[in-house]
């Protein structure tokens, strides 16, 4: 049996097949929760991590100021809320960088 | 066939001879016993509930026997069984009912993964379905007796089924458990309400269950639809409280309080998340049965106005 499945072929979208690690369900301004199919946990993001992260998983490599840029053009914020903003995102990043939540794996939302 | 339309000699005689079963939708389960408390019990708990006939396939085969030997002449005790095989330390003869029950919710849990399978009382108003999740001593089973004493449909004291297909949720509309205080309380608020004697010294300190209403049993077929999450607390004359409550805690919550939440992993998630999606989720504080019973009456004529 194991001879006849080693010789099988590979299906033909096995090279190509997208995994999807991240499950996300997002509740706005009540936050969202991700999925982790890897590991099977669920963890709690509020507000601000749940809108960091798909700005992180388009560039995993970002800084934090890079992110508040991309942040403050897309919310209220003005220049003089960029120090405090800064702080908050570095605090976030810590956090999702600490869930494994910043691998570039696509994620899927419900 | 009702149970209530068997004779007590009939049912004790085929719970004696392991040829009982119980029709509790979606499942069927075979009760052995040869105590004479469980029988009681059975008969009165189940009385508007149907029996299967007896070459029914059944889910869950969980026998209640009277354990042998000499301590059972010093203090008889029971034993339970789920297939054949032991299970659970023996307990007290007196909590030979209790353990039925108890027994029938770990089967359920345990086994009926076609359902994501929550914590939480579950009733039910024109169709609307209501859970309430809750860890112990939060007042979950009080509250749940008090408001199906008042018109509300019961679908579960402990487990709510939720169809993992279309997102309804089911319940078996067995007896409620009621603790300690809770069984005074609910004695004085529904005096009509048909309870077991209450059974001292049990882990969860005195028990008695709670007959349910008939108009439930004959319902119990009919899934509901989920529309709120209401997460209980009793706390002594506080007045009836009720407020907004973060959904993604709640999904998170839900998932803490399910049985099988990691059993159905990313399915698990996704069933979780639609169930959370579709409801308004709310914290609930109260301290009178009469207030908390207007508040989800409230809740329920909102809906109707709204729909």
């Amino acid at each position: 049996v194991n001879s006849a499945l080693d010789s099988a072929p590979l299906p033909a979208s096995a090279n190509t097949a997208t995994v999807t690690r991240f499950l996300v369900t997002d509740f706005g301004s009540d936050g969202a929760v991700v999925y982790d199919t890897a590991s099977g946990d669920t963890h709690l993001l509020d507000p601000l991590e749940a809108e960091l992260l798909p700005m992180l998983v388009r560039q995993p490599e970002a800084t934090a100021v890079a992110l508040m840029h991309e942040f403050v053009d897309s919310s209220d914020a003005t220049p003089d809320d960029e120090p405090a903003v800064i702080e908050r995102i570095e605090r976030a990043l810590i956090r999702l960088r600490g869930l494994g939540l910043d691998s570039a794996l696509p994620l899927e939302s419900f | 066939l009702k149970v209530s339309e068997l004779a007590r000699d009939e049912l004790a005689s085929q719970m004696r001879r392991g040829e009982f079963l119980l029709d509790l939708p979606p499942f069927i389960a075979s009760i052995r016993s040869d105590l004479a408390g469980v029988v009681r019990d059975v008969a009165t708990m189940y009385g508007a509930f149907d029996t299967a006939p007896p070459a029914t396939f059944v889910d869950f085969h969980i026998e209640v026997l009277r354990e042998r030997g000499p301590r059972g002449w010093l203090r008889p005790q029971a034993r339970f069984f789920f297939d054949g095989q032991p299970a659970f330390a023996p307990l007290p003869e007196a909590q030979g009912y209790s353990m039925v029950e108890w027994g029938l919710n770990w089967c359920v849990a345990a086994h009926a993964h076609e359902y994501l399978i929550i914590h939480a009382a579950v009733i039910e108003k024109a169709g609307r379905a209501v859970l309430l999740p809750a860890r112990p001593g939060a007042g979950k089973s009080t509250l749940c007796a008090a408001l199906v004493q008042s018109g509300w449909r019961l679908l579960s004291d402990e487990l709510a089924l939720v169809d993992i297909e279309t997102g309804l949720v089911r319940g078996m509309a067995r007896p409620v458990n009621l603790k300690n205080a809770s069984i005074a309380a609910i004695r004085s608020f529904a005096p009509a309400a048909v309870l077991t004697s209450p059974v001292p010294d049990t882990l969860k300190g005195t028990v008695a269950l709670m007959q349910p209403p008939d108009a439930s049993v004959l319902r119990v077929r009919e899934p509901a639809e989920p529309t709120w999450i209401v997460l209980p607390r009793y706390v002594a004359n506080a007045p009836a409280e009720v407020v907004a409550h973060n959904r993604a805690q709640t999904l998170l919550l839900m998932a803490d309080q399910s049985f099988n939440y990691d059993v159905h992993g990313a399915n698990g998630f996704a069933a979780m998340s639609r169930l959370v999606g579709r409801c308004s989720c709310h914290r609930f504080t109260y301290g009178k049965m009469h207030e908390a019973v207007a508040v989800f009456d409230e809740l329920a004529s909102q809906e109707e106005r709204r729909s």
